[in-house]
């Protein structure tokens, strides 16, 4: 089923951060959302992970069971450990054990698995929030800058991790990069914003 | 000093503190007036080996740490629920405010006309340890990082899993701190009250038989007692917190 947004509108006091904002997202494909900073990106993901309500409109076609999602920061509880950030939410064991080490190690953090993540660099912690995302089985993708703070190759290897995982899932993918979209085959989407 | 364990430390300004107090009684040079460490030990050693001694304790410990353990689980649901509704938050703050400033002596009489001595000491160090403890545990939940609630939210994580990875380790640091300052006022509280409402087969009705008889070894021999287990149910607590902090570390 496609996720449909209609006529979604977001205030913060005087600001209008989503004024209407109408769009279908076609199930199984990448949308990829540009657009300048404070144009309502990252307000699109809350409300659609209903972690905000919206001041008008509807949102219909997201899936039971759960949505996959990248923050703008981390949310890693710190003193867990990568492998255990993962555990957490992966809650069907047979299913986990065996990927969550293979996951990290595809992501450069074979050698950091029993690390607390509040000991890791900023693009470590990015990685972990990464593969949780795309581990946790869920049909609507919801990523907000997930390549943040990721150098030429790090970010290189996080593509090709996360090509095969989002296959088949309806994902929004919030960047400022354009060659994001590029790499997913996603549809671009171009966000504007206005102020009252 | 630099060079040596705090452990260390502690120990050798202990050991100072015991020599000033021993020449300080032999400078009296009255047992009735002060008596000596020596003095002490040998009456607590002569009390250790009577039953009524291990009786009285046990009476106490067990009232002690019942007040203590009722007010414990109290004072978080109470912190719990506050925190999730303002109206009990703002309800509680002003009784709670005059439990912790109103004197422990005023407490024990106006319950003496409520309660059995007996039950006092229970009364008493729930009373005392109540306030701190909400205090506490507000405290913590307010250190609950509400981006990983929200986190925990989107990817359904169930409650259990939710307090062990988010709310236990940000919360356990501000409950663990009230509860180990807790447990210091619910003995100094529970006694008080005991020697002012004398249960019989207290500690509290020994320290006051001993200032009645003048018996200061038997009174120093006795806090000696009471500062021991004390600083043991302390001791025991740290463990067990300790082991909940580690529980939250790993999954």
């Amino acid at each position: 089923m496609n996720l449909e947004v209609k006529g979604l509108t977001k205030t913060y006091g005087d600001h209008v951060v989503l004024d209407g904002f109408t769009h279908t997202f076609p199930e199984g494909r990448v949308t990829a959302i540009e657009g300048r900073s404070g144009c309502g990106k990252t307000t699109l993901l809350r409300l659609i992970a209903a972690l905000e309500r919206p001041d008008a409109g509807t949102i219909a076609g997201v899936p039971e069971g759960g949505i996959s999602m990248v923050f703008q920061e981390d949310r890693l509880p710190p003193q867990l450990t990568a492998a255990d950030c993962l555990r957490s939410v992966l809650r069907k064991a047979p299913e986990r054990d065996g990927y969550i080490g293979e996951a990290l190690a595809a992501l450069g953090l074979g050698g950091d698995l029993d690390k607390p993540v509040r000991e890791f660099s900023g693009g470590m912690r990015r990685r972990v929030a990464l593969a949780r995302a795309l581990l946790f089985p869920s049909k609507l993708v919801l990523l907000d800058e997930p390549f943040k703070g990721l150098d030429a190759d790090t970010r290189r290897a996080a593509i090709r991790f996360a090509r095969p995982l989002l296959a088949g899932r309806t994902v929004l993918l919030v960047t400022h990069d354009p060659g994001d979209a590029g790499d997913f085959d996603a549809l671009p989407l171009r966000m504007g914003s206005r102020e009252k | 000093m630099k060079n040596l364990s705090p452990k260390l430390q502690f120990l050798l300004a202990a050991a100072f503190w015991l020599a000033v107090w021993q020449a300080l009684s032999m400078a009296v040079g009255q047992p009735i007036l002060l008596a000596s460490p020596a003095v002490t030990l040998q009456r607590l050693w002569a009390l250790v080996r009577t039953a009524d001694f291990w009786r009285s304790l046990l009476f106490t410990l067990g009232h002690i740490l019942a007040g203590f353990a009722l007010a414990s689980l109290a004072g978080m649901a109470l912190a719990m629920l506050a925190g999730k509704v303002a109206l009990v938050s703002a309800l509680l703050s002003p009784l709670l405010a005059a439990m912790r400033s109103v004197p422990v002596a005023s407490f024990v009489i106006a319950a003496l006309i409520w309660v059995p001595s007996r039950r006092l000491s229970i009364l008493i160090a729930f009373v005392i340890v109540l306030p701190v403890i909400y205090a506490g545990t507000l405290d913590g939940i307010r250190q609950i990082d509400p981006k990983l609630r929200e986190m925990a939210r989107v990817f359904r994580m169930g409650r259990w899993n939710r307090f062990r990875t988010v709310d236990l380790p940000a919360a356990l640091p501000s409950v663990a701190s009230a509860l180990s300052v807790s447990i210091g006022l619910a003995w100094k509280s529970g006694v008080a009250a005991e020697v002012i409402g004398i249960p019989g087969g207290s500690v509290g009705e020994k320290l006051y038989k001993a200032k009645v008889y003048l018996a200061t070894p038997d009174l120093f021999a006795w806090t000696l007692a009471i500062v021991l287990i004390s600083a043991g149910c302390a001791k025991l607590l740290k463990l067990g917190l300790r082991a909940i902090g580690r529980a939250g570390e790993r999954l």
